[in-house]
């Protein structure tokens, strides 16, 4: 879809009095994964350090932060980055880095690795694999992790994980070495 | 022997040092690194050696914190005087002792893969480090051939930038940004 007919849709859709389904069209503001989504990273000293390529998150925005290992999903909030957040964020470029606060949910015991999507208040189908429309674009998205030899890559996909539209992709260092387990659609970037 | 629990985690540090990587990398990496810097290039070194020992620690507290191995199974290595069994006590069954020590480990080391025993860095033959760049870098191959890449990414990540360092013997694993090693591995 063109950005002047989204900008069409998301207008008619405005209206109250408009005789059309828009629950499946995007809004008029382009949904961003850039911007909305993130990675979160639970220490084993009860820091959440949040990384996302989104310099002006406000403090006390609500992230739902889905874990990978169980594929549950938690709500937390955005804080300032402790100095320990900070350093973890060194070196990824466009990453700034907050802390989460504040969770609700059950979690695995700590260190564990997330994906946080900001201001998503769509409900996430909890079924094996955590599931939203996160985007609003009628289909769902599904959330992964896989190691290489020393990493965590991260991945957003729509319609079915590995299989499906590959949306988002983002790397965090482990610092330790591990049995890789990522297939090479895993490792790349949308 | 001293049983297992986090007064161990801070032993056999990783290290930071090009110094701790084996001959012939080692000086194939500082030939490298100083092409980058000599061409303006940011080099940032974070892992070079990790001593086998760590590894052999974290490996172990993983296994017998998260995935109930037997702690009377665990391998021993020459040089690391862990007990891993710890004595039964009145309050608390050794299994268990032994397991919330292992725990303790892994806080201590934030580790939330099992980590291997053996790898690269174990071997001192690879270095993890972030390099990045402004404009185009011009930069010297090991025969002394200068090379301008313009293309982007300006980080470890350019398909050129990994030639430049595989003429010197640094390969690049590109499934790992940071990190470069003997032979890719």
């Amino acid at each position: 879809m063109s950005a002047r007919l989204r900008l069409l849709v998301a207008a008619v859709c405005a209206s109250a009095s408009a005789a059309v389904s828009c629950s499946r069209q995007p809004s008029a503001t382009a949904w961003s994964y850039n911007e909305r989504a993130g990675i979160v990273r639970f220490g084993g000293e009860g820091d959440a350090c949040f990384t996302i390529a989104n310099p002006s998150l406000a403090f006390g925005t609500a992230v739902t932060v889905v874990e990978l290992s169980t594929q549950r999903t938690l709500t937390a909030v955005v804080a300032p980055p402790t100095e320990a957040c900070l350093q973890a964020a060194n070196g990824q470029a466009e990453a700034r880095s907050y802390r989460l606060v504040r969770f609700e949910g059950s979690a695995p015991p700590a260190p564990w690795f997330g994906i946080a999507i900001v201001r998503s208040s769509l409900p996430f189908k909890a079924n094996a694999s955590a599931a939203a429309d996160i985007d609003g674009d009628g289909h769902d998205e599904f959330f992964r992790s896989c190691t290489s030899s020393e990493g965590v890559h991260f991945t957003i996909w729509s319609d079915r994980p590995l299989s499906g539209t590959l949306r988002w992709h983002r790397y965090s260092y482990l610092g330790y070495d591990v049995t890789p387990s990522c297939t090479p659609e895993e490792m790349r970037d949308p | 022997m001293p049983l297992s629990g986090p007064a161990w985690v801070s032993r056999f540090p990783t290290s930071r040092s090009v110094d701790d990587l084996a001959e012939p990398f080692r000086t194939n990496v500082r030939r490298f690194i100083a092409a980058l810097q000599a061409s303006g290039a940011t080099v940032s070194v974070a892992d070079t050696l990790r001593p086998p020992e760590r590894a052999y620690l974290m490996h172990f507290s993983f296994a017998i914190a998260r995935e109930d191995f037997d702690p009377a199974l665990a391998d021993s290595m020459p040089g690391v005087d862990i007990q891993w069994v710890h004595p039964d006590s009145p309050t608390v069954p050794s299994r268990m002792a032994a397991k919330d020590a292992a725990e303790l480990m892994v806080q201590g080391y934030q580790i939330a893969f099992k980590p291997v025993l053996t790898s690269r860095h174990t071997e001192a033959l690879a270095i993890d480090m972030s390099i990045s760049w402004t404009g185009t870098l011009v930069i010297a191959r090991a025969d002394a051939r200068l090379l301008a890449i313009t293309a982007t990414p300006r980080t470890g990540d350019n398909t050129l930038l990994h030639a430049v360092g595989a003429s010197y013997g640094v390969i690049k694993l590109v499934r790992d940004p940071p990190h470069w090693s003997v032979d890719g591995h």
